[in-house]
């Protein structure tokens, strides 16, 4: 939608006066309101993950800036481009990235070089996606969306976190400053109450989404005769409350479930988002989890695989299994923040049902065979896709 | 409220409501404007009325024509004074119409008498022949033509072909600075009430009820006490814009669906507002609708105000005398709902359009943002339609895309201007695209 009906010779601001024919709320305002939400976390990820995640945060974003004040002098689409906008976008895509990527050591992640120059290209890709999908509106693709996953294409082994700060060295620690181990296992002990290794702010370890992809697509070799479904939640994978509290290594917006459950829930507060995305997404990827077939347990030879495994392994190894990969992966952040964005979700809300509900099964699929880590992206990116045809099809019923 | 008993007992359709003590009136007049401009109709005619004499003098209340319109009210001069030219003016719901200029008379003496007026009232009152009643009404130039009110002449009309099964009294105010039913729901209960039962009785509706707003109001609450009386019902509902419009107003109170800019005697009801509902108490009282209230919140200086003016004062008159208008000029002045942005001249003549007003400077023009798919626009709209999509239409100019987004639903309210974030002009959008989806009808109602 243009602005044509403008006049072009409308006179400059007349009044002083506040226009009482208008809300008051700018889009500015409104993706102010959105930061404000993701401030929580925001706040989780800098505690969890130091001063590391607060430089990660503020190269993207200042790097999107810089990168949106040259585009604006591009040519008139350039101008549509906003401040606020790509603002947000740019701590969208921050919270997306694990926390390492501030380093200079091009031997962390397996990485051939310094892997902080990502962090103000990854800004300078934010812009340009925003630029070619469509500006401010219209576009139907998300631009975090797209720049992750390029990042994922490009440095897939890099993207894989594995640091987290120890809770003696919150905030200021250095999340890089860790014991590492060639096969690091996973704690018994929950991250808020495990012994503290003194030499070290953080600790190294492997991430629970690799676990669970590593099972569920049947990659996993068992170190017995076989291995069930129940001994890799008991054995191999951290406690739950670590993926909802705090302790596992992640992106930093998605290193406490906690925190973007309760910004997600401020934003359907201040009425920002509808609440039948996130709510929907979560019960038909709850849904699916319990019903798509998984290995229910794997031999040296090969996993044998399952539908509905709740059949075969029990009610409460079933539900702790589908807690883990919904907390594991960044599906609550996708839910909350990514799938509820305007320019992706359908405007009317059957359609926002019907999309909710693919997004959330398809998270399932591509989490439960392709990978935990960016599987609600990838989903997010298939579904909207089809969000101009659920706009054509669903139309509002009008009342008379 | 005087304790004053009407004067005057009726038979028919009156018997029994007109021993209700009426309002003081006379209440919150202006000084007569130098020229008024009374209006021969409340629509755009083809033919003229026949004009009594250029020069003529009249008294209050005296008809200006010489024979009586076929449809609609009698033009009947609001004050004593002298007919002068014809000339079309606007009038405040946007309509082009046709009026008499009336030169008043400056002397006072004369003026007197209009609190006395000559009765032009045919014989018939104690009739229960609901078309004399009409008749009645349209004599004593009793009509009023607005959102919250539809053509209410239109609507007896429509209720002698149509059963009619409910009436509407509808003092649901839409801005919270201009609470001008409420005012005169204070001040005319009586009249109000006399009014709205005459009303239920010529259209033989077996319900009447009043739309009020809940709240800690006790006007509203005396109205339902004295009502209860003559069997209004009063229903107090949450008072949120733009339930005053007959469309929300009649799902929201009978889950009855009426397209905008229809009569809602078409669902078979019959609707009007306050003013509309005393000038017809007062026709009863034998009173003809010579003047009107209007309620102007000035915008500028922050300050309402309500008055009586005589039918066909100009506007910028009311204004000028309110001190509303600075340096000549009152920028931009509204009539209806702020939200609908109805914009007049200020030049339009008070009648029985829209009246409440809203005065402006000059209003600033924000260059929008493009759309961001917000939805939030579809979200508030009360009539569940698509005006992002609208305004889509508007600018591919296609009639055909805009029905399929539910234009024939929308009713103009304005609340998806006021929402939308990038301040994108979907109002503006709607309005223009629904103008040329009327060129088409009508171009292919013509061929």
């Amino acid at each position: 939608v243009n602005t044509e009906v403008i006049p072009q010779d409308a006179p400059d601001a007349i009044s002083d006066l506040p226009d009482v024919s208008h809300s008051g709320i700018s889009v500015r305002r409104m993706f102010i309101m959105h930061l404000m939400g993701a401030l929580f976390p925001i706040t989780a990820g800098i505690m969890l993950y130091g001063w590391r995640a607060a430089v990660l945060l503020a190269t993207v974003v200042l790097s999107a800036a810089a990168a949106v004040f040259v585009w604006k002098q591009l040519g008139a689409r350039g101008e549509q481009l906003r401040y606020s906008h790509t603002l947000w976008l740019a701590t969208l895509l921050a919270l997306t990235l694990p926390p390492h990527f501030v380093s200079n050591d091009p031997h962390i992640a397996s990485a051939n070089g310094a892997l902080w120059p990502i962090l103000p290209a990854s800004g300078i890709f934010l812009v340009i996606f925003t630029w070619l999908l469509g500006g401010v509106g219209s576009g139907r693709v998300h631009p975090v969306l797209m720049t992750h996953l390029l990042l994922v294409v490009c440095f897939q082994h890099a993207m894989v976190p594995h640091y987290v700060l120890q809770r003696d060295d919150l905030l200021f620690g250095d999340v890089l400053d860790a014991r590492i181990n060639d096969s690091p296992v996973s704690r018994a002990e929950p991250w808020i109450s495990a012994s503290i290794d003194w030499d070290h702010d953080a600790i190294y370890t492997e991430p629970s989404a690799q676990r669970l992809i590593f099972f569920t697509s049947g990659r996993q070799f068992p170190d017995r005769t076989w291995l069930m479904l129940g001994d890799l939640l008991r054995d191999w994978v951290p406690p739950l409350e670590d993926l909802l509290i705090a302790g596992e290594p992640g992106p930093i917006g998605a290193g406490c479930t906690l925190a973007s459950l309760i910004g997600g829930l401020f934003l359907l507060y201040r009425g920002l988002i509808d609440f039948r995305v996130p709510l929907l997404i979560f019960v038909s990827a709850f849904m699916a989890l319990l019903i798509l077939p998984i290995p229910i347990y794997i031999t040296s030879t090969a996993p044998t695989w399952e539908w509905l495994a709740v059949r075969y392994v029990g009610w409460p190894v079933a539900v702790t299994f589908v807690n883990y990969e919904i907390m594991a992966g960044p599906l609550m952040f996708t839910a909350f923040y990514l799938a509820t964005s305007p320019a992706v979700r359908p405007m009317a809300r059957r359609a926002r049902a019907l999309y909710a509900v693919l997004v959330g099964v398809l998270c399932a699929v591509f989490q439960l065979y392709v990978t935990v880590a960016q599987g609600p992206y990838v989903a997010l990116l298939i579904v909207s896709l089809l969000v101009p045809s659920l706009d054509k099809w669903f139309r509002p019923r009008a009342l008379v | 409220m005087k304790d004053r008993k009407a004067s005057f007992a009726v038979d028919g359709f009156g018997r029994g409501i007109a021993d209700i003590a009426p309002a003081e009136a006379g209440a919150w007049s202006l000084a007569i404007a130098p020229l008024l401009a009374v209006p021969l109709s409340a629509h755009p005619v083809e033919q003229m009325p026949p004009i009594r004499g250029e020069g003529t003098a009249v008294l209050p209340g005296e008809r200006l024509t010489d024979n009586p319109a076929e449809a609609g009210h009698a033009p009947l001069a609001p004050v004593a004074g002298t007919i002068g030219k014809v000339r079309d003016v606007w009038l405040t719901n946007g309509h082009r119409v046709p009026a008499v200029e009336l030169v008043p008379n400056p002397n006072p003496a004369t003026q007197v008498a209009a609190s006395n007026p000559e009765n032009p009232l045919p014989e018939g009152f104690a009739s229960t022949d609901r078309g004399l009643w009409i008749d009645r009404l349209r004599q004593a130039g009793v009509w009023a033509d607005r959102i919250t009110s539809p053509d209410l002449i239109a609507q007896l009309h429509q209720s002698l072909r149509r059963p009619i099964d409910t009436v509407i009294c509808n003092l649901l105010d839409n801005d919270r600075e201009l609470l001008l039913n409420e005012v005169l729901t204070r001040e005319s209960t009586a009249d109000l009430v006399m009014g709205a039962t005459l009303l239920a009785r010529i259209s033989g509706a077996s319900r009447l009820w009043a739309a009020a707003p809940t709240g800690p109001t006790r006007t509203f609450n005396a109205l339902a006490a004295i009502g209860k009386r003559f069997g209004v019902r009063v229903s107090f509902l949450a008072n949120e814009y733009p339930l005053a419009d007959p469309t929300i107003l009649l799902y929201r109170m009978l889950n009855r669906r009426l397209r905008p800019r229809r009569l809602p005697t078409e669902q078979g009801v019959l609707l009007f507002d306050a003013p509309a509902a005393i000038a017809a108490g007062q026709c009863a009282r034998q009173q003809p609708m010579l003047n009107v209230p209007i309620a102007i919140h000035d915008h500028i200086h922050t300050r309402s105000h309500f008055v009586r003016v005589p039918v066909g004062t100009p506007l910028n008159w009311a204004l000028d005398q309110l001190q509303c208008i600075s340096n000549g000029d009152a920028g931009e002045v509204r009539a209806g709902a702020l939200l609908r942005d109805h914009r007049i001249n200020v030049d339009s003549v008070i009648a029985g359009g829209e009246l409440t007003i809203h005065v402006f400077q000059q209003s600033r023009y924000v260059i929008p943002d493009p759309c961001i798919r917000c939805s939030w626009c579809v979200e508030g709209c009360p009539t569940r339609i698509h005006p992002a999509g609208l305004l889509e239409a508007a600018q591919k100019n296609d009639v055909a895309l805009a029905e399929r987004y539910g234009i024939e639903a929308c009713i103009e309210c304005g609340v998806c201007s006021y929402m939308c974030p990038s301040h994108l002009p979907l109002l503006a959008g709607i309005r223009q695209i629904s103008a040329v989806r009327h060129a088409e009808t009508v171009k292919g109602d013509a061929s």
